[in-house]
């Protein structure tokens, strides 16, 4: 499916090159719109992605498939919304424009995050001011959209709206009085712009409005509240640039009441306005920002000034007028470029004589050295020079050679990857504080902003207008059309085409350049060096692009299977404590069971009370059933003769690295006899020894054994070395004793201590894990095993875990990751996976040799 | 040409992470923080394919991602490559971590890490596909395992011993 479409693209892609192959786009463009109405996100995401492209070479094209890209606007998904915006200036026209912007602004009230939102509301103002507002029909309802835009909280684009109001009041005559108008209801609530006093924030729109309200405030409604509005205590939190521009049209809303006020003969209020700006001006004068500073102070003293003339009797209002007189248009962009060069300037000549260069030093060496006698010198230091060369070539041999070695006899030299450096890193962050960001928040705000403010024009209002109009004409229309023909008369004929509508307002087109330039002639130099250096970057990947996008060699059922096989996580940390749980209490269940007789186990030489350090930790018996229907014990069969049996089980701990604690339970199997004295000896090798009194003496068995009465003793090993498992000799000797006297019986065995008994199953969790797998990590040790297995994974891991005495940090289905550690360090991680009746079992551990042992101990007891 | 590869759970834990441009460490996390945040939200029937965050370029780069039961894989991708290629991209990655693992899951990829940077550096280097036919990436995996086995198993010859044997069967393997 993917592969058809992929040709699309090629072809759209070839498409573009191609301007006169109008044939082969309008194909494009049915296959695209077939794209994007397939159900497929993903398809229709590249569907516009195309049309976009397409659309920068041949909108006509494009634009009959208007409906479709609008009804994309609507999709759920946020990645389609923003490839049909794209589309979206294509797309416009003198008619949808008002329904396509009412459409936005609701997204926008709906969409979550700033970045669409101000991605949306750079859209609706890129495709109003589009080829100098060409779709723009009615500039009421435009400066209502921008007002209703001033509503948005958390917008970068403040100054975008600003300059857009602006742009739009200066060069749209008639609409100045409605943008005047709504600019001084946007002044009189300034106090909801000023809280959020950033940058480019919202508050840029008071810049606009102060500003428009000062250069036109013959047609402001009520030039004296507005003075009064500017005046409000909360514009000093506003930036620094706004607070100028409210100075400066301070002054010009005053020059235009005085002149009002004198034209009436309204002496007195001259000087009460005047006197208002005394009192509050000073409120400028002492703000920190320069230019405000400096314009109030000005404004301060022009005030002072014509007081004094006011006091003469002068009237001055005229001459106050003059201060503002005069139109003031938009700079072009180009203006500055295209200032015409006075004549008899050259600007290439040098202002300056270039600097001389210096004189060469000829001979460097006659200022310091005596002249002739220098050959005789020059030779001699020359070889010298020669033969110290030679000697450092050597001599650098010599010394790295030496260096090596002395590095390699030296143990304590630190060899390459020693201890990760990233820890040291980490203990050196320092949180800076300074660096978490503030924000402001807006409470409450939003609940006022959305109410309205009492006055304000509503973009609504204009659209729903304009569709009345609409269908007003369309039903005269259509009356007409019944009474000319039969009935059939479509609406859309009807329907006026763009040309018809003519928009309610001109916008001028004038702009200030130096005198006698137009903005057109040789413009484009520069865009057009811009545009060969990137037009010289565009390789042309087209044709490999078909290689890529070939069919993959495995078919779609595979890659099903393969989605599906990166199974659920069942995740949970709790089962896995559980296990550990019920290993221990197994253990602890069993070994007490063999306790008869506690009255009879005392403390002797070489012989301690198990530590209980790890058996610690809550006895949670959730689901003890598995274990104990498993049987698992860790006893093993030591030796037996026809009088006694023995049975054994290593434990170790993790505080007491180098020690073992072989626990022995004897049995009586005799119906008649009593054991006594039992000795307890080993032969020591040279890992592993039987702590006791002197070497080679036997232990005492502290207790006796009635007939069939079953005892557990203690004895204590030290060893040195894990990675071996341990085999020791050893001999019981005891006293059979029975009604007719005793005899002496000797009782021999084998001790092997496997290396899986010295792991302690440390919990571990999956962080600690993940980092101690880490590359550069020291398990470098590895070793894997497969072996079938009958059981269910359940039962397996359990198994497993109790032998390997692991603890199982994370388990997924059929998958398992395991920890355990042994009492000198060692860590020994393993993978476990369950396929069918296949058990893999991967290792990773610090120590190969015990690890190897480990993994095969465990897979002989799982077979 | 791909600016960095990112595989992370449902919980937006990094398991594998492929930077192909310099970034610090603290970048480097938060690049992950906010590509989590921005693709945990999306649905299930969404396009695959995303605007980079901040962060990590704005919209000169788009994330392309894919979601397999509890891991997402994220390649972050500048214009010049194509989205449904990249898709496949991933798709092969998975395919060819599936063959080398067996039924590969959350767990393998935090087990053998090293071995799934070795075959995520047989597709991608530097930022640059190297190679989408999944059995050619296997093939080679498969050599590579071969010869860290021979290696292995001969660590009582002598290094001269070793070398003459190992030699010819390098030069044939490349």
């Amino acid at each position: 499916m993917y592969n058809n479409n992929a040709y699309c693209l090629v072809l759209v892609s070839i498409s573009t090159d191609l301007p006169n192959h109008t044939t082969s786009v309008q194909l494009c463009v049915q296959k695209l719109r077939v794209l994007i109405e397939d159900s497929d996100q993903n398809l229709k995401y590249l569907g516009l992605l195309a049309f976009g492209k397409i659309l920068k070479s041949h909108p006509k094209s494009v634009q009959a498939h208007k409906d479709l890209v609008l009804q994309c606007l609507d999709d759920r998904d946020e990645s389609i919304r923003l490839r049909a915006l794209d589309l979206l200036y294509g797309m416009v026209s003198k008619k949808n424009l008002m329904e396509i912007v009412r459409k936005l602004m609701v997204h926008m009230e709906k969409a979550e995050g700033t970045t669409y939102r101000d991605e949306l509301m750079n859209k609706v103002i890129e495709i109003c001011t589009q080829n100098n507002y060409q779709h723009v029909v009615n500039f009421e309802w435009y400066v209502s959209v921008l007002v209703e835009l001033t509503k948005m909280k958390d917008t970068q684009h403040g100054k975008l709206l600003a300059d857009h109001m602006m742009d739009v009041a200066i060069r749209v005559v008639a609409i100045r009085k409605f943008a005047v108008g709504q600019m001084a209801i946007l002044l009189e609530n300034s106090h909801l712009f000023a809280h959020n006093s950033q940058r480019k924030g919202i508050c840029e729109i008071l810049f606009a409005a102060a500003w428009l309200c000062g250069e036109y405030a013959e047609l402001l409604p009520n030039a004296l509240e507005s003075l009064e509005a500017m005046f409000k205590p909360k514009v000093t939190s506003l930036p620094g640039h706004v607070q100028s521009v409210f100075v400066q049209n301070i002054v010009k809303l005053y020059s235009a009441i005085i002149m009002k006020a004198e034209v009436d003969g309204d002496e007195a209020k001259v000087r009460e306005v005047g006197q208002i700006l005394l009192d509050k001006l000073p409120m400028f004068a002492q703000s920190s920002d320069l230019e405000v500073q400096e314009r109030a102070c000005s404004a301060l003293q022009l005030l002072k000034y014509i007081h004094k003339l006011l006091d003469k009797g002068v009237p001055v209002s005229e001459e106050v007028s003059f201060l503002f007189a005069g139109d003031l248009n938009p700079v072009a962009v180009k203006a500055q470029k295209k200032v015409p060069i006075p004549e008899g300037l050259d600007l290439d000549q040098w202002i300056n004589k270039p600097p001389s260069k210096p004189v060469e030093v000829q001979n460097k060496a006659s200022i310091f050295s005596s002249g002739k006698d220098d050959s005789v010198l020059r030779g001699e230091s020359e070889k010298k020079r020669r033969k110290a060369k030679e000697l450092s070539e050597e001599e650098l041999k010599a010394q790295r050679e030496a260096r090596l070695q002395a590095q390699a006899s030296n143990p304590h030299y630190l060899k390459l990857g020693g201890p990760s450096p990233r820890k040291a890193e980490k203990a050196e962050e320092i949180i800076n504080v300074d660096d978490i960001p503030i924000e402001t928040l807006d409470i409450g705000m939003d609940i006022e902003m959305s109410k309205g403010l009492d006055g304000l024009a509503s973009s609504d209002k204009y659209y729903l207008e304009a569709m009345n109009a609409e269908k007003s004409k369309r039903k005269q229309k259509r009356k007409e059309g019944k009474k000319g023909k039969k009935g059939k008369k479509k609406s859309s004929a009807a329907v006026a085409s763009d040309d018809e509508i003519t928009p309610t307002h001109h916008v001028s087109s004038v702009v200030d350049m130096p005198e006698g330039m137009t903005a057109a002639d040789s413009d484009n130099e520069d865009d057009d060096q811009k545009d060969e250096i990137i037009k010289k970057l565009d390789i042309n990947l087209d044709d490999s692009a078909l290689d890529l996008l070939s069919p993959p060699a495995t078919s779609s059922s595979t890659v099903e299977s393969a989605a599906a096989r990166l199974t659920n996580g069942s995740n949970d940390a709790s089962p896995n404590t559980s296990k550990k749980e019920k290993s221990r209490d197994k253990k602890k269940s069993k070994s007490s069971k063999r306790h008869k007789d506690k009255s009879l186990y005392e403390v002797a030489e070489g012989v301690t009370t198990p530590s209980k350090e790890h058996l610690s930790g809550t006895a949670t018996p959730t689901n003890i059933l598995d274990l104990s229907s498993l049987n698992l014990t860790n006893y093993r069969k030591l030796a037996a003769d026809e009088n006694l049996s023995m049975e054994f089980e290593a434990r170790v701990s993790m505080q007491q690295a180098n020690t073992l604690v072989v626990s022995v339970v004897f049995e009586n199997l005799n119906s008649s006899c009593t054991l006594k004295s039992m000795d307890f000896n080993i032969l020591d090798s040279m890992n592993t020894k039987l702590v006791r009194e002197t070497s080679d003496t036997a232990v005492k068995v502290p207790f006796e054994l009635m007939p069939l009465v079953r005892n557990e003793a203690q004895f204590v090993f030290s060893v040195q070395s894990l990675s071996l498992p341990q085999k020791l000799k050893g001999t019981l000797v005891y006293i059979l004793k029975d009604q007719e006297g005793s005899s002496q019986q000797k009782l021999d065995f084998r001790l092997v201590i496997p290396c899986r008994d010295f792991l302690v199953a440390v919990p571990c969790s999956a962080d600690s894990l993940a980092q101690l797998l880490a590359p550069e990590g020291q398990l470098t040790a590895k070793y894997s095993k497969r072996l079938t297995v009958k059981t269910d994974f359940k039962t397996t891991l359990a198994k497993l875990s109790f032998y390997a005495h692991a603890h199982v940090v994370e388990q997924m289905d059929n998958t398992a990751s395991l920890y355990a550690s042994s009492t000198q360090g060692h860590h020994v991680c393993l993978l476990v996976k369950l396929q069918g009746e296949l058990l893999s079992i991967d290792g990773k551990s610090s120590d190969s040799s015990f690890l190897s042992n480990v993994i095969d101990e465990v897979t002989e007891l799982l077979k | 040409m791909i600016k960095a590869i990112l595989v992370f759970n449902n919980h937006g834990k990094p398991r594998l992470t492929k930077f192909y441009y310099h970034y610090a460490e603290d970048e480097q996390q938060n690049i992950i923080k906010e590509t989590f945040q921005l693709i945990s939200r999306r649905d299930e029937n969404i396009c695959n394919f995303l605007e980079g965050g901040s962060l990590i370029g704005g919209s000169d780069f788009k994330l392309i991602y894919r979601h397999y039961a509890t891991l997402y894989f994220v390649f972050c991708v500048d214009s010049s490559e194509s989205e449904l290629g990249i898709l496949d991209l991933i798709q092969v990655f998975v395919e060819t971590l599936d063959k080398c693992f067996e039924n590969v899951c959350e767990l393998d990829i935090i087990f053998h890490v090293d071995k799934v940077h070795n075959i995520l550096s047989e597709i991608v280097m530097g930022g640059m596909v190297l190679e989408t036919n999944t059995s050619e990436i296997i093939t080679r995996i498969e050599e590579q395992a071969k010869l860290e086995k021979s290696e292995v198993s001969t660590p009582l010859y002598p290094y001269s011993l070793f070398w003459h044997y190992a030699v010819p069967y390098r030069v044939s393997a490349l």
